[in-house]
């Protein structure tokens, strides 16, 4: 099946395969390590978080 | 330990308005939650804060609520490190290994002259970047595993304190 191919091709071709498939597999472990995105800025979440409901719990004062 | 009379408007604070705002059928968006426990449990001033102010709070289901969020937010972190830990394991030691083979081939047919020139040269170079680059990627996402589990470790370990300190109350020490 080979032979008609010769040897060159067949190892060029196979190393070229291993290549791409771990550079594949490195490209995806690169995106799932990525950081997630936060949903919004920490301060803005602190700020709006539902501080009313404490309010004969815990005395939260009303500014930052 | 006795807290300040008024909180200071900071995570710590934000999260036990969550939980008891949780716990009283408010709905709060999940992923600003998740990002404030993480802020919560990575910090120590806040996890200090935390503590006193359950401590003062007047409600004693307050610190059950928040001690609840903190072992969800733990689970959730155990399993994302288990999801790091798999891809590592089942893919980026592969492409570790096939580029590593590559490489070793590419030698081989340097040497036994089966490619030569330029073609042989150009194999090297693309299966040792191919090396370098898986090797990269898995430092990366065993870095993220790390994080994931000191994350886990810290929520926990927070959780935790935040009982104790509920029991130490209610005996009123």
């Amino acid at each position: 099946m080979f032979e008609a191919m010769g040897l060159e091709t067949v190892i060029v071709s196979t190393i070229v395969g291993a290549c791409a498939l771990s550079f594949g597999a490195s490209a995806y472990l690169f995106m799932r390590a990525r950081p997630a995105a936060e949903a919004k800025d920490l301060d803005k979440i602190v700020q709006n978080a539902p501080y009313h409901r404490l309010h004969n719990v815990l005395k939260v004062e009303a500014g930052s | 330990m006795k807290g300040p009379l008024k909180f200071k408007r900071r995570p710590a604070t934000a999260l036990v308005a969550m939980a008891n705002s949780l716990s009283m059928g408010d709905a709060v968006p999940g992923d600003e939650l998740r990002q404030i426990i993480g802020a919560v449990v990575s910090d120590r001033a806040e996890r200090a804060a935390l503590l006193a102010a359950l401590r003062a709070s007047n409600d004693p289901d307050c610190g059950l609520a928040v001690a609840d969020l903190l072992t969800a937010f733990a689970t959730e972190a155990a399993e994302a490190e288990a999801q790091a830990r798999d891809a590592d394991q089942v893919i980026g030691q592969w492409a570790q290994r096939l580029a590593a083979g590559a490489l070793l081939a590419s030698f081989g047919a340097t040497i036994a002259d089966t490619v030569t020139g330029g073609l042989a040269f150009g194999l090297t170079l693309l299966s040792f970047s191919g090396f370098v680059f898986a090797t990269a990627s898995r430092i990366g996402g065993r870095v993220k595993m790390r994080r994931r589990a000191q994350e886990r470790e810290s929520a926990e370990t927070l959780a935790r304190h935040v009982l104790e300190a509920g029991k130490l109350k209610k005996e009123g020490k």
